[in-house]
């Protein structure tokens, strides 16, 4: 049931999501021609000067569009991927949800591997369409450059790490996609707990909890930051000594943080769930 | 007999209002049941306990034996007073989705009533008038093989003719195991379809009968004890 609740969710969200990216995409092609007119001498040269000065103003106007178009894209994403949650479960539609023979785990879940997916996939957009549009042989080798330079800065790193390049890069990967999940499934509590702070109005309700939570999850996290490097016993001595290993251990404390509060949030969304859904 | 539903002491409360007093209930297999009572008696919560989208404050039910959850989820058809069907779905994919979540849905039983009322099933919902919007909800939720139908004033907003296709379409639709709770105010509109009736008042379950019994034993209508009952 988990894998057919998250097909329909993935469907039901990239009936908006997927034309926000293929915009994106041609607003890219688009904006990479213009970007290759203005470049090109022999087109500047052979057409009059007005119209390649509206061809320049086009472009530099563009670049101004592109960036807040790709700051739209990332947060309308999430946005909508909050919205809906909301709008599944906690309007009208909640009660074909609710109603269905599914577990409420089963309801987060779904919405949880689909916003997964839907921020992995804008994250790609947004990166392969900064990459069509950036791409020139002068970029290519700043790139090149850089990521050289990063690659040597992890093959120092990970031996101090008592890491493999390879298990520090997924070491990252890991601690970023907890520390996603960790965030949808904060959203999702604040909207489940919206009912429980204000029946009247749930998006007010619900803005309240995100504030709550926020405050009640940092004073957590500052007393398990606490704890973990009193557990870790020679975590300040490893900060003097040892830069790598005072990383590492930063970077697991934080994991494990995180996983900490999925696990509650995840609960406690489930919880509210079964308990405070008062659909209108 | 046995009993498909069964509410023991059921409670609900919102804060300090009561919604539910204590009810008991039980209701046969194979019955088309009347849930009557005024606006604010306490109809839908019952509904909603029942259908699990809402926890008693105290008290038990069991659908078919079993408490709200996934296995009573299966047997229950329900149908809410609202719009609750995704508006952007064509009823293609809207067949699709019952057919996916509920093993005992009939998809050529939906296919066949739809196309009896020429509705397209190729139009989204959001482009259906809202009568037409209301038949392909209860055709969604009649076109299952459920033990219990739970139908939450399915006539409240259509006009008469449409009334007689619905009701029609309770009847004809539902197999005979099964039961089938109706809760309305518009009581003389079905009470030629009913078999038994609940009569619910600021939340306390106030008599259950047959209809025979009330039309033979006190020679009077539903709808006329119903006006008696609840006289303001």
């Amino acid at each position: 049931m988990l894998g057919k609740l998250t097909k329909h969710e993935l469907i039901a969200s990239g009936r908006m999501l997927i034309p926000m990216y293929i915009a994106l995409i041609c607003a890219s092609v688009v904006g990479k021609l213009f970007i290759w007119l203005s470049s090109k001498e022999a087109f500047i040269e052979s057409v009059p000067v007005t119209f390649s000065k509206i061809v320049n103003s086009i472009s530099s106007l563009f670049t101004v569009l592109y960036i807040i178009m790709i700051i739209v894209v990332l947060i309308a994403t999430t946005l909508f991927i909050l919205i809906r949650f909301y709008k599944n479960y906690y309007t009208d539609e909640g009660y074909l949800m609710f109603t269905l023979p599914v577990s409420s785990k089963s309801l987060i879940l779904s919405k949880l591997f689909s916003a997964l997916i839907w921020t992995i996939v804008s994250a790609a957009i947004v990166l392969g369409s900064i990459a069509l549009i950036m791409n020139s042989e002068e970029t290519q080798h700043s790139f090149k450059m850089m990521w050289e330079e990063f690659m040597r800065l992890l093959e120092r790193m990970a031996p101090e790490m008592d890491l493999s390049v390879g298990g520090l890069i997924t070491e990252g990967i890991l601690v970023i996609l907890v520390a996603i999940i960790s965030k949808y499934l904060m959203f999702y509590t604040a909207i489940a707990a919206g009912p429980s702070f204000s029946s009247k109005n749930k998006i007010v309700g619900s803005i309240i909890a995100y504030v709550v939570i926020t405050i009640l999850s940092q004073i957590v996290s500052l007393i398990m930051m606490y704890l973990l490097t009193n557990i870790m016993p020679n975590y300040i001595e490893a900060l003097n000594q040892n830069a790598g290993q005072a990383v590492q251990s930063t970077v697991v404390a934080t994991g494990i943080i995180n996983i900490i509060f999925c696990v509650i949030f995840f609960f406690v969304t489930d919880h509210l769930m079964k308990t405070k859904t008062n659909l209108d | 007999m046995s009993n498909i539903l069964e509410c023991k002491n059921l409670r609900k409360q919102y804060g300090k209002l009561t919604a539910l007093n204590g009810i008991d209930l039980s209701l046969p297999e194979g019955k088309i049941i009347g849930l009557l009572g005024p606006n604010g008696s306490g109809k839908t919560t019952l509904i909603k306990l029942v259908s699990g989208l809402l926890v008693p404050t105290a008290g038990e039910i069991s659908i078919g034996g079993f408490a709200p959850g996934i296995e009573s989820k299966k047997i229950i058809s329900y149908l809410p007073e609202r719009n609750y069907l995704n508006d952007y779905m064509t009823v293609n994919q809207l067949i699709g989705f019952f057919s996916d979540f509920y093993p005992d849905f009939d998809k050529a039983k939906a296919i066949d009533m739809l196309a009896r009322l020429n509705i397209d099933s190729a139009r989204k919902l959001k482009t259906l008038s809202k009568g037409t919007k209301e038949k392909v909800q209860l055709i969604m939720v009649m076109s299952r093989n459920a033990r219990l139908y739970i139908l939450d004033e399915p006539i409240g907003g259509v006009d008469p003719a449409a009334r007689d296709y619905i009701l029609e379409t309770i009847i004809s639709n539902y197999n005979e195991n099964a039961t089938v709770l109706i809760s309305t105010h518009l009581i003389a509109d079905i009470e030629t379809v009913l078999d038994e009736f609940v009569f619910i008042k600021n939340g306390d379950v106030i008599m259950q009968s047959s209809v025979d019994e009330i039309r033979e034993g006190q020679g009077k209508s539903v709808d006329a004890l119903f006006r008696e009952a609840f006289k303001c």
